[in-house]
């Protein structure tokens, strides 16, 4: 089998480079307060990780992150897998569902400060609700879409209800339930920053916040790199998730 | 008693028609009207027609999976209401599943079917008989096409059904993988002495393998003959292309086949 594309590496490199470069040309126009050249954010991080503050941060955002998106997988695949199934659900569900996909999920802080206060718990439902119906909406269109011929096989072979399900409708739907999880991490991140910023500070978008306030801009843009790392960082972890798992489809 | 009794057997569709928005017209098409036949056991029969007759509509109302408006399909006289454990069927489009080896595909059906005996077993058995030894750990997408409908063919045999419906199983296979493709389907059925019923387009590959032929007329299908293949078994496929009755007989069906074909056309289908 053909192997997978190599990275173009040295492109990336090159790319990051001129990024940097760039970056440094805007800010030796500007002050520092309003953008700090890349030697004097790097400048700052002894501090901020002497002090145990950006590891902190960071602990605490990938928490929040995580048990949040864990819960969204946990809740969307199966309920996506139950609606997907069973035609009836499909058009009971389909104005909810397709409500709290489309509609800002920030709305929906302030009344979830109200019912569950402004602790870990609440910034974690926050993340839940901004990934679960990505996940849940492709798992459903997974089931849904899963090639009726293949079904019709099994048919034929005399499969059960469950046996197609659990041998062609599941696995069929894998690759649309791994781009459900990766649109889920793009929104989950964005939530657990936002939360940060809007309940109760904590974590990497607590800092930003606090550091943004003192106009301390050097140490402000250290938790804004943290954040980018993390993103990019998940975003190639799932790619190479969804390359893995769907690795039949390139044929 | 015959193995596969077809009586009386028809079937329409309705096919809807979208006409400006919301607006829809259901017209009714007939497919198969009043076919009735029968099956000796471990006789080889073709169905043909020309294109777009019911000829996959029967086989799959044979299968079981497609009811009949009227009449019915029995099995060792035993009437069929859906898919059969005397039956398998091998599809055009294989239909095998992408993220499993060649191995678990084949496994599949013997799950299916609740085989108490050895599954390994079996699964070895077939997979030497079609050729396939050395690829059980092959995906589909690795195999060529002919490669992928010998994992078809040995995924039905493995269960060992009494009957085995191809709906043209080498249909979309390149000529010369067509050709071996059939030499060992008419190897297998020599030696396995199944029942196989066999929907082609192609007329020649309708003469090489069976033993009854059956033509098709246009929509909606009826029966326009039966024709005995009187050619000698075992065959050598290649000889039997060069001799006389091969030659008659090919002018014979190709001539009923027209026959309908300009019928169709003269309709405007």
């Amino acid at each position: 089998m053909a192997g997978m594309a190599r990275e173009p590496v040295v492109l990336y490199i090159i790319s990051v480079v001129v990024f940097l470069a760039v970056w440094q040309a805007v800010s030796m126009s500007t002050t520092p307060l309003f953008l700090p050249s890349p030697g004097e954010v790097a400048a700052a991080v002894p501090s901020l990780v002497g002090s145990g503050a950006l590891t902190d941060a960071t602990l605490s955002t990938l928490y929040v992150f995580l048990a949040g998106l864990a819960l969204g997988v946990a809740a969307g695949v199966p309920l996506g897998i139950v609606l997907g199934r069973f035609q009836v659900l499909n058009g009971v569900t389909y104005i909810p569902v397709t409500t709290f996909y489309s509609m800002p999920f920030v709305a929906l802080i302030p009344l979830l400060v109200i019912w569950t206060g402004l602790g870990v718990e609440t910034k974690a439902i926050i993340v839940f609700i901004a990934s679960v119906f990505p996940i849940l909406i492709n798992t459903q269109a997974g089931i849904q879409q899963t090639n009726h011929r293949l079904l019709e096989m099994a048919t034929s072979f005399g499969a059960t209800e469950q046996q197609k399900l659990m041998d062609i409708s599941i696995p069929f739907s894998v690759p649309y339930i791994m781009s459900g999880i990766r649109i889920a991490v793009g929104r989950a991140i964005v939530a657990a920053i936002v939360a940060e910023l809007t309940t109760s500070i904590s974590g990497l978008g607590g800092l930003l916040s606090y550091y943004g306030n003192e106009f301390a801009t050097a140490k402000m843009m250290v938790p804004l790199v943290m954040v980018a790392f993390i993103s990019l960082a998940l975003t190639y972890a799932v790619k190479k998730m969804e390359e893995r798992l769907g690795r039949w489809r390139l044929t | 008693m015959y193995k596969i009794q077809v009586d009386h057997l028809s079937k329409s569709f309705n096919s809807i028609k979208k006409k400006g928005v919301g607006r829809q017209v259901v017209s009714t098409m007939a497919a198969i009207d009043d076919v009735t036949f029968g099956v000796e056991a471990t006789e080889f029969l073709s169905i043909v027609g020309p294109s777009g007759c019911g000829k996959t509509t029967l086989l799959r109302m044979v299968a079981g999976l497609e009811k009949p408006d009227r009449g019915e399909v029995r099995i060792d006289g035993e009437r069929i209401s859906g898919p059969s454990p005397k039956l398998c069927m091998v599809f055009q489009d294989i239909l095998l599943l992408p993220w499993k080896t060649v191995r678990a595909n084949i496994e599949l059906g013997l799950r299916y079917r609740n085989h108490s005996n050895d599954i390994a077993a079996a699964v070895d058995r077939y997979i030497d008989l079609v050729g396939l030894k050395g690829f059980e750990s092959y995906y589909p997408h690795q195999l060529s096409g002919g490669m992928q409908q010998r994992v078809g063919l040995a995924r039905a045999l493995a269960v060992e059904p009494e009957v085995l419906l191809m709906d043209e199983p080498f249909g979309s296979l390149d000529a010369q993988t067509r050709y071996i493709m059939q030499r060992e389907l008419a190897a297998i059925h020599s030696k396995l002495r199944r029942t196989i019923v066999f929907v082609t387009h192609d007329l020649e590959e309708a003469i090489l393998l069976s033993d009854k032929i059956l033509m098709l007329t246009g929509r909606p299908s009826r029966i326009k003959e039966m024709i005995q293949v009187r050619l000698r078994r075992p065959r050598d496929l290649y000889d039997v292309k060069s001799s006389s009755v091969f030659a008659e007989l090919r002018k014979k069906l190709w001539n009923s086949l027209e026959e309908e074909i300009l019928k169709v056309k003269a309709v405007g289908g």
